[in-house]
């Protein structure tokens, strides 16, 4: 045992052998190794089971979508191992793994293409609507400098961050008619949406936060989309990956991004704020902003039109895009390129 | 006068190991008396992260930036005295980026 283990909880909440690992919500519920990821896996398997996800006669068949990132590593981890149990306790679920690479340093999509089977590049939802973004592609490079192009000549690096957000949106949609899916599983954790409620708030996406946050989200002619990680921390996500000796799946391209000066945009600016309250001990900020967000609500009816961007309700009368959806278009000069998107 | 030195393994992951060089495990001999964490950071800042033009991933001035989790011999320095945690000859500090990947 160390010697400075002044600190309250030297036992896990679980068992009586000496803690290691935090709770998520402060040091007065700690878990030894092995008491964690069985909690960890115990919210996974909660989060979907709950939600009916897989039952009632659902369809069994659904698009996992990963990006490398720790969460998507975790999420992986979890259904493969939920998959494999005995027939008695296992999750019965067949997925269909795409990977999507958002990075347009070179050489980053061939590096994933080795080792993911399915891999598409972000850049592929530029492509005309009768083409599969499931497909090679002409050209690569080409097709993700357009792309960059697009990005770089964003006015704002909000504008830049937020038309990246909803175009991957909008090409897990494209992967999920694709592939004939009607059920979507993403990677986003508790952090992720606490984030995203505040950015989308600053952004004048308010109504909408509730519906980008659920647990599961239905929308009318579109799949569900399905958050199975949206209690769970990225501290947890962390420390599971480790425990489950799951680290080495994660794809790293920082090192080759790091350098670059990406500006600072809205995203990164709730990233800091939440984060900074939670090392200043306030650590029911991501809690407490997911559930108020999912108590937000617009003021729509059933027949209220999507926005033809972001693919979602904002009032009544809105017709074409939405507000928020327009001031960024509004940022972008030249958006010839996903102007299919919108029509 | 002999100065106390401290051996200890330094351990970077989730992705802080790339401003360390692409090494996750550094094993490293840190001068002086009452070793804590701090000291750790602050030895880090003068060596080896000295030119490295990221320090912000991993250091916000003097303390270790929010969203990176910090372990002493596997155990969650929240759990012992975070940054006032003392080091003792062989331990293992791991310092874990919850940031970015993918």
């Amino acid at each position: 045992q160390h010697e400075s283990m002044t600190k309250a909880s030297l036992q896990c909440v679980k068992c009586s052998n000496p803690s290691t690992i935090a709770g998520a919500e402060g040091k007065n519920v700690a878990y030894c190794d092995g008491c964690y990821g069985e909690m960890l896996t115990h919210k996974f398997r909660s989060a979907l089971g709950k939600r009916r996800v897989f039952k009632d006669g659902a369809a069994k068949e659904a698009l996992v979508v990963s990006d490398g990132s720790s969460s998507s590593v975790f999420l992986l981890g979890q259904i493969r191992d939920a998959i494999q149990l005995n027939p008695h306790q296992r999750l019965v679920m067949q997925p269909t793994i795409v990977t999507i690479v958002s990075s347009v340093t070179e050489g980053v999509l061939a590096r994933v293409a080795e080792k993911e089977s399915l891999v598409v590049h972000l850049a592929a939802v530029m492509r005309p609507s009768e083409e599969k973004v499931l497909d090679k592609g002409r050209d690569a490079e080409e097709e993700i400098r357009g792309l960059a192009q697009l990005l770089s000549s964003c006015k704002s690096p909000t504008s830049r961050d937020e038309i990246t957000r909803i175009l991957k949106e909008r090409l897990i949609l494209r992967l999920a008619a694709e592939l004939q899916l009607s059920t979507v599983l993403i990677a986003d954790t508790a952090d992720d949406l606490a984030r995203l409620s505040l950015s989308a708030l600053c952004i004048g996406r308010g109504g909408q936060i509730s519906e980008m946050t659920g647990g599961v989200e239905k929308r009318k002619g579109l799949p569900t989309i399905v958050r199975p990680l949206k209690e769970i921390r990225s501290k947890e996500i962390a420390m599971g990956n480790r425990m489950f000796g799951w680290e080495k799946e994660v794809i790293y391209v920082e090192e080759d991004e790091m350098k670059k000066p990406m500006g600072y945009s809205i995203h990164k600016a709730t990233e800091d704020f939440i984060e900074t309250l939670h090392t200043e001990g306030f650590q029911a900020t991501v809690s407490t902003v997911l559930s108020t967000s999912s108590k937000v609500h617009p003021d729509v009816n059933p027949s209220s039109l999507l926005c033809t961007l972001c693919l979602r309700t904002f009032s009544k009368d809105m017709v074409g895009l939405c507000p928020p959806c327009q001031s960024i278009m509004d940022e972008i000069p030249d958006w010839s390129g996903i102007a299919h998107l919108v029509q | 006068i002999e100065m106390t030195e401290t051996s200890l393994t330094l351990e970077f992951t989730g992705g802080s190991e790339f401003l360390v060089g692409n090494q996750k495990i550094h094993q490293v001999s840190i001068a002086g008396e009452e070793l804590t964490i701090r000291s750790v950071l602050l030895w880090l800042k003068e060596t080896l992260l000295k030119n490295c033009d990221r320090i912000d991933l991993l250091l916000e001035g003097e303390a270790v930036r929010p969203g990176v989790l910090v372990l002493v011999n596997d155990t969650d320095w929240e759990l012992l005295d975070e940054e006032r945690t003392l080091l003792k000859n062989g331990d293992r500090v791991t310092f874990i980026s919850t940031l970015h990947g993918g």
